[in-house]
């Protein structure tokens, strides 16, 4: 321990640990603040939204709202930062929006899908992704919905599989590419492995693939870059890095491959601050964070001149186990880098600080 | 302990999983195998204490695979978080520490990646519309875009790194992303635009040293070399041991010396004639001293510093560097703007460089300080016509605008701020300029060794001011070099009737007297201040150096004694000189007396074959003759073979043959008289033949 303390690797901090009284699914920090939500569900199936302040090396309940609805996911993405609205998903396929000034009842509501929603991202809103504010969910019922928070009841896109072919539960959704006003594109990840990535600009299927187990979590490396790097995660410990600036005509994009652990790797998260670095969960209750490093040349012409990616190399930076119980949900700060949170089935949420991030 | 090729000894079993011999599990075995995936084998086995529990063993095992291969999987293990307990107390310190400047700047890393932008680049808004924002979400995009900026940088996605940048500064512009931009555009050869981004930190951050070393890069890529020497100079001045900017500076200034001596002889005339007017420190020191003279400026006030430039780039102008020279002229005018030396200097040396506009400039700029500096008015007139010549009738449109010198800097002079600021010279004030100017050009004269002209610069003086001391111990010192011992006497009373206890006015009538042979009666007088004449005389020697760097004109006054040798302190003392300069400085000396004694000396203590190194190229037709007689009169007669080997190396050294050329006929008699004086005296350093040949060279 003290051969890895004296170098110059990022070491993870465990700053506040807080046990609760519920099954927390998903932690988020609340943009420009010191304060997180924790969403779960409590003992008796009802759904829970907690909001914490970090005070020091404690952390302090502000509010606790009870919903009738267990809420697996919830996002900022799409929320003004003067406003900070947050979208959840519950268990039983409703979309709805809280002012948490305010959470007696939501400011926009939905019943978008007919199970549970998996999955929520946002967009276009905190100043990332130009274009709309969009809101997509993912859902056991198999399809993809992407709404906008100005227009009531109706997704503005639904990607369901077609007639005859049979639904696979969706575990995961991520935006991407919202570089200008048009282009956008969701990304999203099966029980059974398949990847698919919608051209929302289009409206169609861009590129999808199958990595044979059930995909956990996606996420790129940006929202509102010109699409660069996609980390796909998987049930068997697996995670595939796609580098997603060239896309071959039949070959797709060029992945590299990396197994961190034995057991299901739950959540991928990018550090907000340096789009190459990025931590992901594991069902052992551990943490790993990686690092990729782009190759010499990241394309390079096949034998019939189409250009194809190169993929670059990962190493890992640092690994620590938290818990015995897996770790569900992950989120870095956006204000503070380096600055983490993360909720764990043993009903605990932590407080991380990961530091030297500036000098990797 | 059974080899490895015969398993399954007696006695010996295999491990429950994977079958290993369970001799494998054996120090000298692991550290021996060099099969890493066997290795992984053993370590699971050891790891799951199916065979025993061996904690050594285990370690072994793990660093004979970290030694094989670094990165192995089975390394790694499970790892609590780290705790404050986990670090001492510096390192947690330090984790506070990150902490808190969690969010600062992070500055983008250089990337190993090299790759050509793609042909078709997404379209992304330049600009962010940040109406209805409030401070703090403009610092959070501004930020996000220079994130973003600093990752596309640092997978050489250059072109997306502007544009991300761009986006930053459209939000807010700060120095630090507009420096990352300069860098980004470098990347991408924009020198214009990168050029304006550094000089917008520069203008945000002055002394900014990466935007300096950007610029300084920018400059060199667009030929600038001088601007950028100039960036890599101020940057050195801060960071004396960055070794960046100390390797771009050695590679401009190897480059600079590729395009240089072309236009270098034309200068030269010119050049003899500033480093006459006013730069006494050459006289007594030579310029590598200056240099590092100047080297130590940190602790002077500006004006000091300013001096100190302008002089090291004196130095430089002689040695020839004019790129440093310009440099150091920059310096000293952004210390003291429009001070006359460095723009004359910088003048000079843009002239010997073809740079005929920026020396043009500066020419004009001098001429509006003081228009009566000949040499300004020539080169003027000069570069004029080269110029003409280059650009055609319209060859003013190509200048730069000349700066317009302010009244009041209109009036100072040679002797630094020493003078008026009034608004318009009065009488008075022309008087005084004309004064000090015919002073100026009669110490220029004594410099020379020209004593009679000087004397007649000195006269002229006085018809316009009677009172001033100085003038006259300086024309009594030319009186003195010119034996007229009356006349220096006579201006000796004169000023000791205005100053009765000047001490040059004592030392020189004594000089004078001396020469009259009357030297009883001024025995009181001196004596009187005898004790001050030794100290003054260590003071001329210890502190003149700053004096110079201080006030020229009272300077060249103080420095008259030494630029012609010592002669109170009788006979020169000659020992071997240690370089080209000293040699020059000590022939000069020998020169102006005609001291054939002393010059005998100093050749016999020279070393003929270092001759031509140490003459070098400042062989004059005075200098021949003055080591012909010496020769003739001192060494032949003595040693005539270190005669013949003077001579012999002397028709070696630069500039001989159009020195010969040149002699006269009476000069040509005394050579051919030494060549005798040679033939009769024999020695075995040469023979008869050896001679004829010499005097071949000689034309005899």
């Amino acid at each position: 321990m003290s051969a890895v303390l004296g170098s110059e690797r990022p070491q993870v901090v465990s700053h506040v640990q807080q046990a609760l009284s519920y099954t927390v699914f998903d932690c988020k920090w609340v943009p420009r603040s010191a304060r997180l939500m924790c969403l779960g569900s409590a003992a008796r199936g009802t759904g829970v939204i907690q909001l914490y302040e970090l005070r020091g090396a404690r952390l302090e309940v502000l509010r606790e709202i009870e919903k009738p609805k267990p809420i697996k996911c919830g996002t900022f993405g799409a929320t003004s930062l003067q406003q900070r609205y947050l979208a959840t998903g519950d268990f039983d396929g409703n979309l709805n929006i809280w002012n948490l000034e305010a959470p007696e009842i939501p400011v926009y509501s939905v019943k978008g899908h007919k199970e549970i929603i998996n999955s929520i991202d946002g967009v276009g809103g905190l100043g990332i992704g130009e274009g709309a504010p969009e809101i997509v969910t993912g859902s056991r019922d198999g399809t993809v919905k992407v709404w906008d928070p100005r227009q009531n009841d109706t997704p503005v896109a639904n990607m369901e599989p077609v007639q005859g072919e049979s639904k696979r539960d969706c575990w995961t959704v991520a935006f991407g590419n919202a570089y200008n006003q048009e282009e956008r594109v969701v990304c999203a990840g099966y029980d059974n492995g398949d990847i698919k990535l919608f051209d929302l600009k289009t409206m169609s299927l861009r590129w999808e693939t199958n990595i044979k187990n059930g995909v956990c979590s996606v996420e790129f490396d940006r929202k509102d870059i010109n699409m660069n790097k996609l980390v796909a995660t998987s049930l068997e410990g697996k995670f595939h890095v796609f580098d997603m600036r060239t896309q071959h005509p039949t070959k797709g994009f060029a992945s590299v491959s990396e197994k961190a652990q034995k057991s299901t790797i739950w959540q991928v998260r990018h550090l907000p601050q340096n789009r190459d670095i990025f931590m992901t969960s594991g069902g052992s209750g551990s943490l790993h964070l990686w690092k990729y490093e782009y190759p010499a040349q990241r394309s390079k012409k096949d034998s019939e001149g189409s250009e194809m990616g190169v993929a670059g190399s990962l190493s890992l930076l640092q690994n620590v186990t938290l818990s015995t119980q897996p770790i569900s949900s992950l989120d870095w700060s956006p204000d503070k880098k380096g600055l983490c949170v993360c909720g764990a089935f043993d009903q605990t949420v932590r407080v991380l600080i990961v530091t030297k991030l500036n000098k990797i | 302990m059974g080899d490895e090729s015969v398993p399954y000894f007696l006695g010996e079993g295999t491990t429950k999983t994977y079958q290993i011999p369970i001799s494998h599990l054996d120090y000298k075995f692991i550290e021996k195998c060099t099969d890493i995936k066997h290795l992984e084998k053993i370590l699971r086995v050891l790891r799951s204490g199916e065979e025993g529990c061996y904690p050594e063993l285990t370690l072994v095992c793990e660093k004979r695979i970290e030694r094989l291969d670094p990165r192995n999987r089975a390394l790694r293990k499970d790892k609590p978080a780290a705790t404050a307990s986990d670090f001492t107390a510096e390192e947690w310190f330090d984790v506070e520490k990150e902490c808190s400047k969690i969010d600062e700047d992070c500055e983008e890393s250089n990337s190993k990646a090299r790759f050509f932008s793609r042909p078709s680049l997404p379209i992304i808004e330049k600009k962010i519309d940040t109406t209805g924002m409030t401070k703090r979400e403009k610092i959070f995009i501004a930020t996000r875009e220079k994130e973003k900026g600093n990752e596309a940088f640092a997978t050489g996605d250059y072109a997306e790194a502007v544009t991300y940048y761009t986006r930053s500064i459209s939000v807010i512009p700060t120095a630090a992303v507009y420096n990352n931009k300069a860098q980004a555009e470098i990347k991408l050869q924009d020198w214009d635009n990168a050029l304006q981004d550094c000089e917008k930190v520069l203008d945000m951050e002055p002394g900014n040293i990466k935007a300096l070393m950007r610029r300084a890069t920018v400059h060199n890529h667009l030929q600038n070399y001088q601007t950028a020497i100039e960036d890599l100079n101020k940057v050195l001045s801060v960071e004396p041991e960055n070794s960046m900017a100390k390797k771009s500076l050695q590679e401009i200034e190897e480059k600079l010396k590729g395009l240089k001596p072309v236009s270098e002889p034309q200068a030269k005339g010119k050049k003899i004639l500033i480093e006459e007017i006013e730069d006494t420190e050459g006289r007594e020191q030579n310029t590598e001293e200056c240099e590092r003279r100047g080297g130590d400026k940190r602790e002077q006030s500006p004006d000091d510093l300013s001096i100190l430039y302008s002089n090291r780039a004196a130095c430089y102008l002689k040695e020839g560097n004019c790129s440093d020279c310009i440099q150091d002229c920059n310096r000293a005018l952004e210390l003291q703007p429009f001070s006359l030396k460095p723009l004359l200097r910088r003048a000079m040396a843009n002239e010997s460089m073809e740079r005929y506009r920026q020396a043009y400039i500066d020419y004009k700029t001098v001429l509006q300080i003081d228009s009566s500096i000949q040499a300004a008015n020539d080169s003027v007139n000069r570069i004029t016509k080269t110029l003409l010549d280059q650009d055609g009738p319209s060859w003013r449109e190509k200048l730069p605008p000349i700066p317009v010198v302010p009244v009041a800097v209109q009036l100072h002079r040679w002797d630094g701020g020493s003078l008026t600021s009034e608004d318009k010279p009065s009488t008075i004030d022309i008087t005084m300029e004309k004064f000090k100017r015919l002073k100026n050009e009669g110490n220029d004269f004594v410099k020379m060794g020209k004593y009679e002209e000087a004397a007649n610069k000195y006269s002229e003086c006085m018809k316009l001011n009677t009172e001033e001391c100085t003038v006259y111990t300086n024309r009594a010192l030319c009186y003195l070099k010119l034996y007229k011992y009356e006349e220096a006497k006579r201006d000796c009373d004169h000023v000791l009737q205005l100053e009765d206890s000047n001490i040059k006015a004592f030392y020189r009538r004594a000089l004078a007297y001396k020469g009259l042979q009357v030297r009883k009666k001024n025995m009181p007088g001196i004596l009187k201040h005898g004790k001050k004449i030794t100290i003054e005389e260590v003071e001329e020697g210890q502190f003149a150096p700053s004096e110079d760097a201080q006030t020229h004109h009272v300077a060249a006054e103080e420095a008259v004694p030494k630029a012609v040798p010592r002669r109170s302190s009788q006979k020169l003392r000659v020992s071997e000189p240690p370089n080209a300069y000293d040699f020059g400085q000590i022939i000069n000396a020998l020169n102006a007396n005609k001291d054939k004694a002393a010059c005998a000396d100093l050749l016999t203590a020279t070393d003929p074959k270092t001759l031509p190194v140490l003459l070098s190229n400042k062989l004059e037709g005075e200098i021949l003759l003055i080591f012909i007689q010496s020769l003739e009169h001192y060494i032949a007669g003595k040693d005539p073979g270190l005669a013949y080997q003077h001579l012999f190396y002397l028709s070696k050294a630069e500039r001989f043959k159009v020195v010969l050329a040149l002699l006269s006929k009476n000069e040509k008699e005394e050579v051919q008289h030494l060549f005798d004086l040679l033939t009769e005296s024999h020695s075995d350093q040469y023979s008869l033949e050896d001679l004829e040949s010499l005097k071949e060279v000689y034309e005899l």
